[in-house]
């Protein structure tokens, strides 16, 4: 869905001083089921303001460079990439949130299509010593909006950046005119070779145009995010709202599955929605009698950690179809249900919805223990399977997981007793 | 006479410094806020099956009235690895980031403890960089030993378990656990609930 990412296209590359820096089915959804809770800051430690990225260490010694990234890719320099008729700026320009005048400036317009652009600024460094990344921002206008990414000095040559999701993951209420800072855990980066950092990557996958400005870019010891503490707050955690990135709030991949002539395909629409702002998923399907179709999110890294769901007791979200009795089947698949491609489904929508799916939102809520055995402690995915022959369209949106109370937690106790 | 005067000036002097370099107490966590501790690492229990540990935070039923944590434990002693019956526990980290905790400036471990009926027991464990990479820790003795009534009660007791008695390079700390051993039971299993607060380095 994503197109590949042209650093061939180093034209925009500015040669600039490196910078410094138990619930029932609901017939609509309350105001309450909009509002995704902000990530905890942690506290630094005193005298922790981290280190400007100039002071971050080189590559380690022998890192392989081509020629171009090892004679113009110094840190602190910006650079971009686009195709027709998408484009981008990006340059130093007014002060920034300390009041020097070092802030880098982007600027972009994403049209409607295929085509592309984004902006990056070349790190060139070591950064496996860290935990997290900070920068501050702000916009010209408020709401501009960037997926995050990193190539380190392997994938930056095969033009394949990681990205780990909109800047909506890190700022739920978004860039505003004001500066505010933004902490990403170095840890969401899984994939590139924290090493050997090549570049910081903003891609602009929304469709518009929009100027915003980034600076201080620092790097800390310590852990500056506590994702644990809004979870248990809420009680609840949010997997995707499908409003900024294909990318879910995880961080991790979602994407229609398909096998023909069965066919199902998503993208994000601004209508219908819940709530003010964002987008709901559209999943459009045409199930054949042959093959199979669906839309799956990963709760675990692709060749990674697997997701503790130990601590959940259910799997809430909202749907709504084209035309109303759309059907489909509802699955989890743990380490093992993902290694054979498959899931165990809970059974159809209808035994959650009574009246079955229809055009307006109802929120599902389908407890864990619905799926039976599952290894909990080693989750995969979330599936929606459409299992009955028919074209047609179905909208989710504010997928979330519920967490156990304690009076959960001891009454399981007890009964494990 | 000038004699002792010398052993009088000389143990104000050592009595001086030792005040003098003596650190305030580290407090490792409270239990006030849900999530990380005070040195913004995680907390959690660890367990093998069969047996099994819960932590659960509990507002009110802190030392003075605030919030405590209660951990239940349930220690088997057949099944799991080895047939010993798996393993229970809670532990706290006390690395940060990248970075061990430099526990030289103190002298002990330090910690309140209740228990729900009285009689429950546990030991420290202790991890250095070490015991981190290899996934265990250095272990106390019983937490009676460290008590001034001699073991858990249904009353708060304040338990200092000397640093000394790990074996570990402080310098270098990176968890601290509460271990419910077999060994701690008369035939190797037990099931209870203690409560703690206030955990911290003194």
């Amino acid at each position: 869905m994503r197109p590949d990412i042209r650093f061939g296209l180093l034209l925009g590359l500015l040669l600039l001083p490196a910078c410094a820096a138990g619930r029932r089915p609901a017939e609509e959804p309350p105001v309450a089921a909009t509002t995704r809770p902000a990530a905890a800051s942690l506290q630094p430690a005193a005298g922790d303001e981290g280190v400007p990225l100039a002071e971050a260490p080189p590559l380690p010694a022998g890192t392989v460079l081509f020629d171009s990234e090892a004679q113009f890719g110094g840190r602190g320099r910006v650079g971009g990439f686009a195709s027709d008729p998408s484009k981008y700026a990006v340059y130093y320009d007014q002060p920034g949130h300390t009041g020097i005048p070092d802030a880098v400036a982007f600027r972009y317009r994403k049209v409607p299509g295929p085509s592309f652009s984004g902006s990056y600024v070349i790190i060139r460094g070591d950064l496996s010593g860290y935990q997290t990344l900070t920068f501050w921002v702000k916009g010209a206008r408020g709401g501009e909006a960037f997926e995050l990414g990193m190539n380190d000095t392997v994938s930056n040559k095969r033009e394949d950046a990681v990205f780990i999701g909109s800047i909506y993951r890190y700022l739920p209420g978004g860039v505003t005119q004001a500066w505010q800072q933004v902490r990403v855990p170095l840890a969401d980066f899984y994939g590139p070779d924290l090493s050997r950092v090549y570049t910081l990557v903003f891609l602009f996958n929304e469709e518009g145009e929009g100027r915003f400005w980034v600076d201080d870019i620092r790097l800390h010891t310590e852990p500056l995010v506590d994702r644990e503490a809004p979870i248990r707050e809420a009680g609840e955690l949010w997997v995707d709202d499908f409003d900024h990135s294909d990318v879910n709030l995880l961080g991790r991949k979602a994407n229609a599955y398909k096998r023909l002539p069965s066919v199902a395909e998503f993208t994000r629409v601004a209508q219908p929605r819940i709530g003010e702002s964002g987008r709901s998923l559209k999943l459009s399907f045409d199930k054949r009698a042959a093959g199979w179709c669906g839309y799956y999110t990963l709760f675990n890294q692709i060749d990674g950690a697997y997701f503790d769901m130990s601590p959940y007791k259910a799997i809430a979200f909202w749907v709504r179809g084209g035309k109303g009795a759309e059907s489909f089947e509802i699955g989890m698949a743990d380490r093992s249900w993902l290694t054979i491609g498959d899931s165990v489904k809970a059974g159809p929508i209808e035994k959650y919805l009574p009246k079955g799916v229809t055009t307006r939102w109802q929120e599902v809520v389908i407890p864990l223990a619905d799926f039976g055995k599952l290894e909990w402690g080693q989750m995969g995915s979330f599936t929606i399977n459409l299992h009955e022959t028919g074209r047609g369209v179905v909208y989710l949106e504010n997928l979330r997981l519920i967490r156990k109370t304690d009076e959960d937690l001891l009454k399981e106790w007890e009964e494990g007793s | 006479m000038s004699g002792r005067w010398g052993l009088v000036s000389a143990a104000l002097g050592a009595l001086w410094v030792g005040t003098a370099l003596a650190a305030e107490p580290l407090l490792i966590d409270d239990f006030e806020a849900a999530g990380r501790n005070r040195l913004g690492g995680k907390g959690s229990t660890y367990t093998a099956e069969p047996s099994r540990s819960l932590a659960l935070r509990r507002e009110g039923e802190g030392r003075d009235g605030s919030a405590g944590l209660l951990v239940r434990y349930d220690k088997k002693n057949t099944g799991g690895p080895y047939g010993q019956g798996g393993w229970c526990g809670y532990y706290t980290l006390l690395k940060s980031g990248r970075g061990y905790l430099d526990a030289t400036p103190y002298q002990a471990v330090v910690l309140w403890v209740k228990g729900a009926q009285g009689g429950e027991n546990f030991v420290l464990g202790l991890a250095d960089k070490h015991w981190d990479e290899v996934g265990d820790s250095v272990k106390s003795g019983p937490i009676g030993k460290y008590l001034p009534s001699g073991g858990v009660t249904t009353e708060w007791q304040k338990a200092s378990v000397p640093l000394n008695e790990f074996s570990v390079n402080v310098n270098e700390l990176a968890s601290l656990a509460v271990c419910f051993e077999g060994s701690l039971f008369p035939d190797g299993s037990g099931k209870g609930g203690v409560y703690l607060d206030d955990l911290s380095l003194e």
